[in-house]
């Protein structure tokens, strides 16, 4: 999957903001605060594809939890873009 | 010798003017004629101005065809139909107005604005002034400024920046000010300018839009807040999270929605705007203890 390409990431004091366009209506922005881990794998997804695995991998790497952990919070964060409508599968 | 006296004769033509300190220019075969279809610009007027450091100049008198494909938006603002085409080489748009129809190209970048407006028609006012608007929108967001839909109180060098969709009460909250705070000025009250300064600062300016009301002052003043207004039954003031404020004020920014490059600029601007400045909600009734409520968010006189 993929993050669609008019979601950006915009960083405003300490907090990291999702700001997406849908479509050319500007009532449909929506802005969507993101915590620290997920604006790092949001951030560096942009534009590639990525799996729940490879997100899982990441977070372990950078946070030392463990896999069945980052698993279920890689899991958790598409979850909430799926519904949010912030991710495009590709077959 | 021919090729130097059109050159002359060109920067004969060339009006300029200076909103929220950015320079634009027009050419023009009549100065005098087109100074008078653009009345409310005239406080903006610049004087031996030359070609340079112009944001954009806007040409007249060509000939703009409309592209061989689909347009990537339309819409109706400001009692004109607008069609948006973009292809490789740059933006037409086309603007209709009743039986009446004008054209622009603005090459990509923007350095050459084009049209096919004559500049010696009272009946072009209307498609100029959005020309105008449009190509000011997108070159001036290249330097931290934007245009915002808002009215503008200011006291003492000190601005308030009323949000809210049209029909709110943005306008009747600023008129409530003049009656009740001695000393203050409305700034403009529908099409202000945003700037973000290196130092840290955000102007508010005074533009020569400004909706129905004809406020086209040339000032500014420094911006202490922004206010959302909403309609409602009881008078609070609460302070908006960065989040919410961000989402206020880029709605309520000038945008060309169909394009992406654009939107990023004005979102850049606009955050940093939020990073500087407070962002209130106002749900208000048109009363005077409205503008108290709103009147605590600029310096008392004892305080400095």
């Amino acid at each position: 999957m993929q993050i669609k390409e008019d979601i950006r990431i915009k960083q405003i004091g300490n907090e990291s903001i999702l700001v997406y366009n849908d479509g050319n209506n500007l009532d449909y922005t929506r802005i969507i605060s993101l915590n620290q881990s997920a604006a790092l794998l949001i951030g560096e997804s942009m534009g590639k594809e990525f799996t729940v695995q490879h997100w899982a991998h990441r977070l372990a790497e950078n946070y030392g939890i463990d896999k069945t952990r980052a698993m279920s919070d890689a899991q958790t964060l598409v979850d909430k873009l799926k519904q949010a409508g912030v991710l495009c599968e590709r077959i | 010798m021919e090729v130097n006296k059109s050159y002359i004769c060109i920067m004969d033509g060339l009006l300029t003017y200076s909103v929220a300190g950015h320079l634009f220019g027009i050419q023009t075969p009549d100065k005098a004629v087109t100074r008078g279809i653009l009345s409310s610009y005239a406080s903006f007027t610049v004087e031996n101005s030359t070609a340079s450091d112009l944001l954009f100049c806007l040409k007249g008198n060509r000939q703009i065809d409309v592209p061989d494909i689909p347009c990537i938006d339309r819409l109706q603002w400001d009692i004109v139909d607008y069609h948006y085409y973009l292809t490789g080489q740059g933006l037409t748009v086309s603007m209709k107005h009743e039986n009446r129809e004008h054209r622009l190209f603005a090459s990509t970048g923007c350095q050459d604005i084009i049209s096919d407006i004559t500049f010696l028609s009272r009946n072009e006012a209307l498609f100029i002034n959005s020309f105008l608007r449009l190509a000011y929108g997108v070159t001036a967001v290249n330097y931290q400024t934007i245009k915002v839909h808002a009215s503008v109180i200011e006291l003492d060098g000190k601005a308030l920046v009323f949000l809210g969709r049209s029909g709110t009460g943005k306008s009747t909250h600023s008129r409530l000010w003049l009656q009740h705070i001695p000393g203050c000025t409305l700034l403009n009250d529908d099409e202000p300018i945003l700037r973000n300064f290196e130092d840290g600062t955000v102007r508010v300016y005074g533009a020569p839009w400004s909706g129905s009301t004809p406020c086209y002052r040339n000032d500014w003043a420094e911006v202490a807040a922004i206010v959302h207004l909403y309609q409602s039954p009881d008078n609070n003031l609460s302070r908006l999270k960065p989040l919410e404020g961000l989402s206020s004020l880029y709605k309520s920014a000038a945008l060309l929605r169909s394009d992406r490059e654009n939107k990023d600029k004005v979102l850049d601007v606009v955050t940093r705007v939020i990073e500087r400045i407070p962002v209130y909600r106002l749900g208000c009734r048109p009363d005077h203890e409205a503008v108290l409520l709103t009147r605590g968010l600029l310096p008392m006189e004892w305080d400095s």
